[in-house]
């Protein structure tokens, strides 16, 4: 185990950890990250260059910048969702943590890597090799994705429209909805 | 592994750039003349008293960072062809051709739907 593989396993851990235990929403997402930045190290000095790059765009960059967004579109930094109720459940979720763990640990502790680095040519993870295997063997999986991507397209601006044909509003909603334009008002 | 050791430059960089601009606000904050008092606290709004709470805000935000987490994805899928062009020849280009207009058809969509308007 180098200096590195401890640094980056104390700050994937402890970012981790933040991300769950802070209260304030805003810096519960500031902790996810800088765990997704640190895992991009951890990416690199596993010779995957191109999945790095692609965790710090799309993950750090864009996935966590539309949480932010909502977050602070939702003023629900400070919401501490569900904190006065059922407080016997905190325990009871930190033992199930620790269960899977544990579990987790014992299903590795015999097992060393499986694919030593030094056997397989891995080329640096740089996309040229990738793009050879995305557009070759696994074509059939981009053209899937692509379809994922076009239902989540739809799927994004369906459930944003207010005025969608065949959507019926619940009362409350209605209800909300008048409160909130008077108090426009 | 000579992959790996080329990204210490660019630690060893942020650390330089980090390092030098928390000298920079350390040297805000230690230099300047200080007197906070209730007012000079208060938030700016054209000289007149805050407005109070907004009680929400455009889903706007939300969608068009909804949209550029698609596309995102979609570039990432683009860049590892780009490189490969020539190699990957005309069954390539029409596989990529396909992903882009499957991913292109949600873009005509939410054109269609006009989510991108602001108004």
């Amino acid at each position: 185990m180098s200096a590195f593989d401890l640094i980056a396993g104390v700050l994937l851990i402890a970012s981790a950890l933040a991300a769950v235990t802070l209260k304030n929403a805003v810096h519960a997402g500031l902790a996810l990250v800088g765990n997704f930045l640190v895992l991009a190290t951890v990416y690199f000095a596993l010779e995957a260059q191109f999945l790095g790059w692609i965790q710090i765009i799309v993950y750090a960059g864009a996935v966590m910048v539309l949480f932010l967004f909502v977050i602070m579109l939702l003023f629900d930094a400070k919401a501490d969702v569900g904190a006065g109720r059922m407080p016997w459940m905190r325990p009871i979720a930190a033992a199930l943590a620790a269960v899977f763990f544990l579990a987790l640990a014992y299903a590795f502790s015999g097992v060393g890597p499986v694919h030593p680095l030094a056997e397989i040519k891995l080329a640096g993870g740089l996309p040229g090799p990738l793009g050879q295997l995305l557009y070759g063997p696994w074509l059939y999986v981009v053209l899937l994705i692509a379809v994922l991507l076009f239902a989540a397209t739809v799927a994004a601006v369906v459930l944003v429209q207010p005025g969608v044909r065949g959507a019926r509003k619940k009362p409350q909603v209605l209800e909300r909805e008048r409160e909130l334009e008077e108090v426009d008002r | 592994m000579q992959a790996t050791t080329e990204y210490i430059n660019i630690l060893i960089y942020l650390g330089i750039a980090a390092g030098i601009g928390v000298v920079m606000l350390v040297l805000g904050a230690l230099l300047g003349p200080r007197k906070p008092s209730p007012t000079k606290l208060m938030p700016y709004e054209s000289g007149n008293d805050p407005a109070g709470e907004v009680h929400r805000l455009p889903v706007h935000f939300y969608v068009v960072a909804m949209l550029f987490i698609i596309f995102d994805v979609e570039v990432a899928f683009l860049w590892p062809y780009a490189v490969n062009a020539g190699k990957l020849g005309i069954a390539g280009f029409w596989a990529v051709t396909a992903f882009t207009l499957i991913v292109l058809a949600g873009f005509v969509y939410e054109w269609k739907k006009g989510v991108m308007k602001w108004d």
